[in-house]
């Protein structure tokens, strides 16, 4: 799974039971939400969604939490695809589901 | 995705339309409570699921948590089982949900899966299939049968065995399981609709409940509404059979119903099939009226030489008549006054002496159906609206138009729907020949 580093701001990959403890956000999708392909091509502090990574990152540091999940990893437009994708592949990823590894930490774009 | 919220160690709720974590946030119109937070289907299970909730305005300043907000959280989404949400009902968690919004249809099913512990893939552009999919899912996982409680007698536009949306559980806040007939054999989904053994009952309320469909059936379900207290009440389906083992849901109703023992369950179960649709189109009147009329607009039948030969009419408890002043067709014209009582009036159109056309409304205070049926031979109403009653499990969708064929291969189709009409509103039997 794919947690960002609450300090750094760094994305981290873990597998199986290796996934450290983590805080997670829950919130609204609203417009210039910070995708995955956003955050990883550096484009995230230009967007309006910046600043709930960066709040979310700074209020888990304060309590204390390394990690939290890193959001929308997807892109928007090709979330069908990559639906897709995870449809098809389901039985198979069910066993990497309960253990919390997925490879993309969201699939939602929308709430 | 629930099982990240259930993992993790702690879930900030970023509220942007909370501008300040000062004020008192349990007022009734705090920005908390009317926060659109609560409104969306996602954050559901994201508020239910992780162990610890931590609530943010728009600033990152914190106000509150899952616990110190207990009270609010529970008055604005009616979540009564905040912390402990596996001890709900079913039907308890959809009308969770019954007031929130997905931007795509789908998610109002995708969203609650993990609610419901299933595991079932995502087929975006099944739209709201995807939640009967989920409900089957559910079905098949569990003997809670207040999934079957959704609605009410009285709810509009809520034809099937299952709900076609979260919404039609919104009154269902108080739905829990309760012991009627506890040893009977799960439900089983089947091609010819949902098999479930039932204790059946005719429902005795009001005299005569006969009408050309049939009696109307009372099926206790093992579910109560807390807020019923007399006695032994349950939640029972309300169905009516349209041949044989074959049954349709027309509603829930809370009654109260004498303790059954095990060895007379066993004896008087009986298997019964729901189909997901009903055969029959139905319009949902405005409420208020008592008196109504239908016009059978038989134009287009006249033009292909059809006469009206034979007109049928029967009314339990009200009082009905035909009403031959309008050129487009006779008009049934009928008072009912309890949900129980139904009027029936047919008609049968001849051509030729071997092509009948065969078109009935059964109307209750609240609603209608119309069918219509094509009969070969020289047969009488009477005995035409014999062989109706047995006939014709069509799979069509609601509010379609009930298809069939002429004698002659041409397409005929009968609806029955609103119309303003000079002079106010009528409801109109219309036919229309051909594609």
């Amino acid at each position: 799974m794919r947690l960002i580093d609450t300090v750094t701001l760094e994305l981290h990959e873990f597998f199986g039971k290796d996934a450290p403890l983590y805080a997670i956000l829950s919130h609204r999708w609203e417009e210039d939400e910070v995708t995955f392909q956003d955050f990883r091509g550096g484009r995230g502090p230009e967007m309006r969604g910046w600043s709930k990574v960066t709040g979310c990152c700074a209020q888990a540091a304060k309590d204390g939490w390394q990690y939290v999940v890193s959001l929308h990893q997807v892109i928007r437009g090709s979330l069908f695809c990559l639906l897709g994708l995870f449809s098809s592949f389901y039985p198979l990823m069910s066993g990497w589901w309960q253990m919390g590894t997925i490879g993309f930490t969201s699939f939602r774009s929308h709430d | 995705m629930f099982g990240w919220y259930r993992q993790a160690e702690m879930c900030y709720a970023y509220l942007s339309d909370v501008p300040s974590a000062t004020g008192d946030h349990a007022e009734a119109n705090s920005a908390f409570r009317c926060s659109k937070w609560f409104t969306r289907g996602w954050t559901l299970q994201e508020l239910l699921a992780p162990l610890w909730v931590q609530f943010y305005d728009v600033n990152w300043n914190e106000f509150g948590t899952k616990e110190s907000l207990e009270f609010s959280i529970k008055s604005v989404t009616g979540i009564t089982y905040l912390f402990n949400y596996d001890k709900a009902s079913v039907a308890q968690k959809m009308s969770w949900a019954s007031k929130r919004e997905t931007t795509r249809p789908e998610d109002q099913a995708y969203c609650l899966m993990g609610l419901f512990d299933i595991h079932m893939p995502l087929l975006y552009g099944e739209g709201q299939k995807a939640f009967l999919r989920l409900q089957r899912e559910i079905l098949s996982k569990t003997e809670d049968e207040s999934i079957l409680a959704w609605g009410g007698i009285e709810s509009r536009s809520t034809d099937g065995l299952l709900a076609n949306t979260p919404a039609l559980f919104g009154g269902c806040g108080d739905v829990q399981c309760a012991i009627f007939d506890a040893g009977r054999p799960p439900p089983i989904m089947t091609n010819k609709g949902l098999r479930l053994e039932l204790l059946i009952v005719t429902a005795t309320k009001g005299s005569a409940v006969q009408g050309l469909h049939g009696p109307i059936y009372l099926a206790p379900l093992n579910c109560t509404r807390s807020s019923v207290t007399i006695g032994r009440s349950f939640l029972a389906l309300c169905l009516r059979s349209p041949g044989q083992d074959d049954y349709e849901r027309l509603g829930i109703r809370a009654q109260e119903f004498p303790v059954v023992n095990l060895a007379k369950a066993k004896s008087e179960r009986r298997t019964i099939y729901i189909k997901q649709h009903h055969q029959l189109q139905t319009v949902w009147f405005d409420k208020g009226y008592y008196a109504r009329k239908i016009l059978f607009r038989i134009s287009p039948l006249r033009s292909l030489g059809f006469q009206v030969s034979e007109k049928f009419l029967r009314s339990a408890g009200g009082g009905a008549y035909w009403d031959l002043s309008n050129s487009e067709g006779p008009t049934f014209a009928y008072f009912l006054l309890m949900e129980d009582q139904i009027a029936t009036a047919a008609l049968l159109l001849a051509r030729n002496s071997t092509d009948n056309v065969v078109a009935t409304v059964a109307v209750t205070p609240s609603r209608g159906r119309v069918d219509v049926g094509i009969e070969k031979g020289n047969k009488s109403l009477q005995e035409s609206i014999q062989a109706f009653r047995s006939v014709r499990m069509l799979e069509i969708d609601r509010d379609d138009r009930v298809p069939r064929h002429l004698v002659d291969g041409r397409p005929l189709s009968v609806a029955i729907s609103k119309q303003i009409h000079t002079g106010g509103q009528i409801y109109v039997v219309d036919f229309k020949i051909g594609g």
